[in-house]
């Protein structure tokens, strides 16, 4: 029988058009859905840490809110998010980028303070029973990776491999055609796999391609 | 299916976004190429690492200042009063002419005057009910300051004076019948009572036990007890002020029923008995044929008083012939006075005819004393 949908209940989509209509409960419940995950997002995007990712991620749900109305309920609401946050995240490394050019003379503290140092890594994985350690370490590994990718291989990635969106909605939220999202994905995952191997991970082997 | 292809199918492979085919011709290619095979374990390695990834937990401080901002955001935007939805161009005239036809329904129709299809609407019995309860003729004071009112009223004068056999209770009963009603304007009033008593006095030798009911029912009426006696003082004290306020509720009463054209046939009735009271004859006679001439043909009990009327005034003048027949009128009209409209024309008749004897009689008697 017809039965209202109560807040927990309604879909993003749902809950966003009750926001527009001026339910903030629904607000609440959009950001506990979706606030993990963009701060995720965020963190990975910009190699920032918590705290000051958070300040990004108010930023962002704070657009969220300003252009509630511009919202169109036919859309995806992840796609719409997300597409506000990677936007934002791309403004912010352009600035950050145009700072960074604008103090030559600074010293480049940024990465040397927050990537993880990679200590002998070839000695570490020789300790195979201390697998805990060598996980953390590929974890660092890995986020090391994911900062050293190109701008547009990495929100790709990340949207896909971390978010979990769809491919097609990553090309609604990239502007970029399907293919272009795939190939992209790819050359992300190459980066990475050339990353691992460089640093000993996985094994370096003569590959012979088949032409 | 070679390498540079597999390159291509790769992500599509991984992300399952492949069909049948596509994985059969992927997973052959597999089996040939070891390089492509570890590369697909590497893709699903960097996969499994990713999925351990854990979902941060935001600060509450953020949570909170978000939320707050989207409830001052919310409240913002509220649209001032003048603009919320129930005030839109198209609700608002359809409640306000739904509210003004609800009103009409539950008020609006209790001020049409429609004519009541039935005359006896006017009647005393139903003004009589009408009447509140402190007004009604059952009070003695009332009743007996009534009939003294009436004693020294020159309507009442004149009936007295035409009919001055009249017994004191039947008088009083024309008075009951009157006295609660005072829609009329009180000198048609006065007629009517007029009118009645003079019908009542000539009913007298027809009806015995009429007249005796009326007294029957005016009995009480005389009994004064003692309660009753109080509350005559009472009334006498305040007579002044109770005559007032009946008469103001007269004069209402008269303002509402002049809209009514039954009360121009009356008013026109009035003229012409007031006429024929003066002694004025011709005039009445005009008023009463003016009055019977009328469209649309005035109703039964006007038309019949005024042939009535117009038989009198013939009477009077000495128009016999006329007289007759308009007593045959009031015969034919009113079923209640045809014994009385009968047994003046029979009077009439044997006038006429002792006159005609008379006429006769000297021209007979001067032939005779000619022949003589």
């Amino acid at each position: 029988m017809f039965r209202l949908k109560t807040e927990k209940e309604a879909t993003d989509e749902e809950s966003m058009v009750r926001f527009q209509n001026g339910d903030a409960g629904c607000f609440d419940l959009i950001l506990e859905r979706h606030g993990g995950g963009v701060l995720r997002f965020i963190m990975k995007m910009i190699g920032l840490d918590k705290v000051r990712s958070e300040d990004l991620l108010q930023e962002v749900f704070m657009k969220v809110i300003e252009r509630r109305m511009q919202y169109d309920q036919h859309q995806k609401f992840s796609t719409w998010l997300y597409s506000i946050a990677r936007n934002h995240c791309i403004d912010f490394l352009r600035n950050e980028e145009h700072r960074r050019h604008a103090s030559l003379d600074a010293p480049l503290n940024y990465q040397e303070n927050d990537a993880p140092v990679v200590i002998d890594f070839i000695k570490s994985r020789e300790r195979d029973q201390e697998a805990i350690a060598i996980d953390r370490e590929t974890q660092e590994l890995l986020q090391e990776g994911i900062r050293e990718l190109r701008e547009e291989y990495r929100d790709v990635f990340l949207l896909r491999e971390v978010e979990g969106l769809p491919l097609e909605q990553i090309a609604t939220i990239t502007e970029a055609p399907l293919s272009t999202v795939k190939s992209r994905l790819r050359y992300a995952y190459r980066d990475l796999r050339d990353m691992f191997i460089k640093h000993g991970y996985f094994r370096e082997e003569q590959r012979v391609k088949e032409v | 299916m070679d390498c540079k292809r597999f390159e291509e199918l790769l992500v599509d492979f991984v992300e399952g976004e492949l069909d049948n085919s596509g994985i059969e011709a992927v997973k052959t290619h597999l089996l040939t190429c070891s390089s492509c095979s570890r590369e697909v374990e590497e893709y699903k390695e960097i996969q499994r690492m990713l999925s351990e990834e854990s979902i941060p937990q935001i600060s509450s401080e953020v949570q909170a200042r978000l939320s707050k901002a989207a409830r001052g955001e919310l409240t913002k935007d509220t649209p001032p009063f003048w603009k919320r939805w129930y005030y839109s161009p198209i609700l608002v005239p359809i409640f306000s002419s739904a509210l003004a036809f609800f009103l009409w329904v539950s008020y609006g129709q209790n001020n049409i005057d429609f004519l009541p299809p039935d005359r006896d609407v006017y009647s005393t019995e139903v003004m009589a009910k009408k009447m509140p309860a402190s007004e009604e003729p059952s009070s003695p004071a009332l009743g007996q300051s009534a009939s003294e009112e009436v004693g020294s009223h020159p309507g009442r004068a004149f009936s007295k004076k035409t009919s001055p056999i009249i017994p004191k209770a039947s008088a009083l009963k024309s008075e009951a019948q009157v006295a609660p009603l005072p829609a009329a304007p009180s000198e048609s009033e006065d007629l009517k009572g007029a009118m009645e008593t003079d019908k009542t006095s000539e009913f007298e030798a027809q009806a015995p036990e009429a007249s005796l009911k009326s007294r029957e029912l005016n009995e009480p009426l005389r009994q004064d007890s003692p309660r009753q006696e109080f509350a005559k003082d009472e009334m006498l004290k305040a007579g002044d002020e109770k005559e007032e306020r009946l008469e103001i509720n007269r004069s209402d009463e008269r303002m509402l029923l002049y809209s009514d054209p039954h009360d121009d046939y009356q008013s026109k009735l009035d003229l012409a008995l007031k006429q024929q009271r003066e002694g004025n004859c011709d005039a009445s006679i005009k008023t009463n044929q003016e009055l019977l001439k009328a469209n649309p043909y005035p109703p039964q009990n006007i038309a019949e008083k005024a042939y009535l009327s117009l038989a009198e005034c013939y009477e009077q003048k000495g128009d016999l012939d006329l007289a007759i027949l308009n007593y045959k009128n009031v015969q034919e009209a009113a079923f209640d006075q045809a014994h009385l409209a009968k047994e003046k024309i029979e009077i009439l008749e044997r006038k006429t005819g002792l006159l005609k004897a008379k006429e006769l009689e000297p021209s007979g008697v001067g032939e005779s004393q000619k022949t003589k």
